[in-house]
């Protein structure tokens, strides 16, 4: 319980100092003044962290169990127990509150101007303003075509009421914090799927009863990741094993979430219940069959 | 151990094979220079490889401490153990080990084959261009210049029958012709600049004595060189300036009769000579010097000749460079695309842009040739005033205190030491060695009512330590030497460039080593969590690094991005404080995660 606690307090205010740093650095115009955040939208991100802290604390407990293996049921029963009140309790309250305060779009294109007294390079040329005219969004300043073996032109051209460049640089402000935080694949895999993933749920929890423990059999498939934590008589593979379920089983689902059906080689339709369930009978199966037949191999054996 | 060390080399080697092959199949060959596709797939492997190392040695880390901690540990062990003290020591080592190698291969590496890589891939083009260039001299008769860009082909495509063909057709033509391979290499001779050096740096005395003895031997040309020199350098009003300008009279005097001579040839040649020193003396030194150059051609023993030929080439060099000074190499320019904006005391501004830069070896970077130099200069309320363009120029340091004080005024040197500081000169005109008539000067622009005012010499209002930082200044700064990046932080933004980007970038790079140091403390944290304990390694397992390494890599990229985010918060916040309290909260987490690994203990 301790650990399930600590996981959330942690990763919900390691996960909201993250975005908000994320949110500094996507309003960042070099030489302008900051955006300052609302308290509804900080309470929006400190709600929606809480709630994914508390889907990624079952990992948590499991390796926890891999790591220190005593009392083999009891880790069973309070893992359950926390995931039925994770899923069940924390994850729609945290949402829902987080759906009252607000919403923060990352993704959303920005509209600040740019400063002059910066070199900015956008599209194989290099600008400097002068002055900036935010009202227009024109500026005096010039601009030079950057030199490539590839591009031999020697071009270089005053800006006189020019229009300030407007490059696709979502969801960032200013194309130099673009092109040093925008490299990283992960970054631009993991947002849009975080986003998705939200929209998801709350639909899912905006549909009533059934329609949140529809979504919730995620929930389920990773509660019974416990049954994979004896697999092999390495506990580093094991934790790895219990990693890789993790990372299946939310894949899967934002598959789902991403739209989906379900359709397997064009011969079957499950829906995204139905497979959390089926990946929960194979796991649980697994878990029991390795608890009859196979001592713990976490266990240390000491002198 | 060793056969841990074994099996983490074996598991490099198995890594940089994948890599290879994975790059083999994927990767499409660009346009290189023939011969070059497997060197071109190699250094890729091995820049992908470099990007993988550290979360490779990592998972190999957290494998092997798994093997290790696991044969030795038998006996119930509690926090901060005899047996965990004795192992930090190890760990504590191979911890410096591994993050040297990982800091080794980001540092030195990473930007060593990344240059290997950016030259391949432009050769091609700079073979096309230098072929281009000798060509277009060989046609304009300009055989020197010809060869110098065919010999350059030739090292960029050692194979090609082509630059090989045009090269030695070159040798022969220049051998065969007795016009501009010796006038060329006697114009480059450094012999005469020394000993003309030196009499600058003669006293007003012992010049007019040269002037007097000159007198006395009837070498009235000599004679009011001296003394012209000598009235130069002497004190005005002093005794030695009034004697000098009497024997520079006197010897002028002496000049303008006209003389007995051996023949016809010898009067042309005094005729020539007099003519071309006459232009000397007034200033018109392009003139001078290429009157010099054709009699050096015709007379190349003449010792007037050759004397005045160095002072016109040394006068000449103070105002103008020659175009065939620019250094042309296999290589690369040594940077492109510099851009520095530069606050003038009235709050105006100047926007510089160099497209290239090529250094000259052996002058520590304090003499650089500029390659489509811009400079744009905007009033205070941001309106264009003028622009110079210039194909070619030529950048020096010049120490401040060697200006008069006109231009130390003009330049206002608020942040400068002007005993010490140097800043950089500009020369924006160029002339050919050999042909007259091939005078390059900028082409300016002016905005309406401003006083078109032109220079052939500039002085930028910089240091020229800075001047240097800018050359190694790129946008992104990944691409920068640390101590670059350390500097630029600092001095971002009285160039144009965004302070924030530096210090985060600073921030980053120096936290680094720490953090891995931190990284790799977990890893035999982790290992022994996770420690084997039914006996020994099983080759099933064999898979265990490369899921690990894959791991391990994921979150290095997760890890290396809120690096950037909370130094950009901090940054944001703090300014430049940022930068040690970064560094000081790594070395606390340096302090945790060791105290983390020493709390280990049985289940």
């Amino acid at each position: 319980m301790g650990l399930f606690l600590a996981v959330i307090i942690f990763g919900a205010f390691f996960g909201f100092c993250a975005t908000l740093l994320f949110i500094h650095a996507t309003d960042i115009v070099v030489g302008a003044d900051g955006v300052r955040l609302d308290m509804n939208q900080i309470l929006f991100l400190l709600f929606l962290w809480i709630g994914a802290s508390a889907v990624v604390s079952s990992v948590f407990t499991v390796v926890y169990s891999i790591r220190y293996p005593k009392n083999g049921v009891a880790r069973v029963i309070t893992h359950t127990t926390l995931c039925l009140l994770a899923w069940l309790v924390i994850i729609p309250l945290s949402l829902g509150f987080a759906d009252k305060a607000g919403e923060i779009k990352p993704m959303q294109p920005k509209d600040r101007p740019m400063t002059a007294n910066h070199f900015r390079p956008d599209d194989g040329k290099l600008y400097y303003y002068t002055s900036v005219n935010a009202a227009t969004k024109t500026a005096n300043g010039v601009s030079f075509t950057l030199d490539s073996l590839d591009n031999a032109s020697d071009e270089s051209r005053l800006l006189e009421n020019a229009p300030l460049i407007k490059s696709d640089i979502v969801p960032f402000s200013d194309v130099l914090i673009y092109n040093t935080l925008s490299r990283s694949k992960l970054v631009k895999i993991a947002l849009p799927a975080l986003h998705l993933n939200q929209q998801a749920a709350l639909t899912a929890l905006k549909g009533g009863v059934i329609s949140w423990l529809t979504f919730a059999s995620w929930g389920l498939a990773l509660c019974t990741l416990i049954g994979v934590r004896r697999l092999f008589h390495w506990r580093l593979l094991n934790f790895i094993a219990v990693q890789i379920g993790f990372i299946a089983i939310c894949a899967v689902n934002l598959y789902y979430s991403w739209g989906w059906n379900g359709n397997l080689f064009g011969a079957v339709t499950i829906p995204s219940w139905m497979m959390n369930c089926i990946i929960a009978a194979v796991l649980s199966c697994t878990g029991i069959l390795l608890s009859i037949f196979r001592p713990d191999p976490n266990m240390e054996h000491v002198e | 151990m060793k056969r841990i060390t074994l099996a983490f080399l074996f598991h490099c080697l198995c890594m940089f094979i994948g890599i290879f092959c994975y790059v083999n199949l994927t990767h499409a060959i660009p346009q290189l220079i023939p011969g070059q596709e497997f060197s071109y797939r190699l250094f890729s492997s091995l820049r992908i490889f470099l990007e993988l190392l550290p979360a490779i040695i990592l998972s190999s880390y957290v494998v092997a401490y798994a093997i290790v901690f696991g044969k030795d540990d038998k006996h119930i062990m509690v926090k901060y153990s005899p047996y965990i003290l004795s192992r930090f020591k190890h760990v504590a080592i191979f911890s410096i080990i591994g993050t040297s190698i990982v800091i080794c291969g980001q540092e030195v590496g990473t930007p060593l084959i990344t240059h290997k890589l950016t030259r391949m891939l432009e050769a091609p083009s700079l073979y096309q261009e230098y072929m281009q260039a000798a060509r277009k001299y060989d046609s304009q008769g300009d055989l020197v210049f010809a060869i110098q860009y065919a010999r350059a082909a030739e090292l960029i495509d050692p194979n090609s029958q082509e630059a090989i063909t045009l090269k030695g057709d070159l040798e022969v033509r220049i051998e065969g012709s007795d016009y501009d391979a010796p006038l060329h290499d006697i114009l480059l001779s450094q012999e005469n600049l020394q000993s003309s050096s030196m009499e600058r740096n003669a006293t007003s005395y012992e010049l007019l004595k040269k002037a007097r003895q000159a007198y006395q031997d009837e070498s009235w040309l000599n004679a009011h060189y001296y003394s012209i020199l000598a009235q130069r350098v002497a004190e005005p009003g002093s005794a030695n300036e009034e004697d000098a300008k009497v024997m520079a009279a006197d010897a002028w005097n002496m000049l303008a009769e006209p003389g007995r001579f051996e023949n016809d040839e010898a009067e042309e040649r005094y005729r020539q000579k007099k003519l071309a020193y006459s232009q000397l003396i007034a200033g018109n030194v392009v003139e001078a010097y290429y009157k010099f150059s054709d009699l050096l051609q015709r007379y190349p023993t003449d010792e007037d000749v050759r004397r005045y030929h160095t002072a016109a080439t040394m006068e000449m060099e103070s105002q103008y460079f020659f175009l065939d000074e620019i250094p042309i190499s296999d290589g690369m320019e040594d940077s492109r695309n510099v851009a520095f904006r530069l606050q003038q005391q009235d709050g105006s501004e100047s926007v510089v842009f160099i497209k290239g830069l090529s250094s000259v070896g052996n002058t520590g970077g304090l003499m650089q040739y500029a390659r489509g130099l811009s400079v744009y200069d905007f009033g205070k309320d941001g309106q264009f005033r003028k622009s110079l363009y210039v194909p070619y120029a030529k950048i020096l340091s010049q120490s401040i205190a060697s200006l008069d004080e006109q231009s130390q005024r003009k330049l206002a040197f608020s942040q400068l030491n002007p005993e010490k500081d140097a800043v950089p000169m500009i020369m924006l005109e160029s002339l050919d060695r050999i042909h007259p008539n091939s005078l390059n000067k900028p082409t300016y622009t002016f905005a309406e009512g401003v006083s078109q005012t032109t220079n052939s010499i500039l002085f930028l209002p910089m240091d020229y330590k800075d001047f240097l930082m800018l050359k190694n200044t790129s946008l992104n700064p990944e691409e920068m030497m640390l101590t670059d990046i350390i500097r630029m932080a600092f001095k971002a933004q009285d160039y144009g460039y965004a302070q924030i980007i530096y210090g985060q970038a600073a921030c980053n790079r120096m936290s680094t080593p720490l953090l891995f140091i931190v990284l790799f403390l977990l890893a035999a944290s982790v290992g022994w969590n996770y420690r084997i304990m039914s006996g020994s390694f099983r080759v099933a397992w064999s898979l265990t690094p490369i899921l690990l390494t894959m791991g391990c890599f994921v979150l290095l990229i997760a890890i290396e991005y809120m690096q950037k985010l909370l130094n950009y918060g901090l940054f944001g916040f703090f300014q430049l404080a940022a930068v040690p309290i970064v560094f000081f909260a790594a070395i606390l987490l340096v302090f945790l995660a060791a105290l983390f690994f020493l709390a280990r203990r049985s289940q």
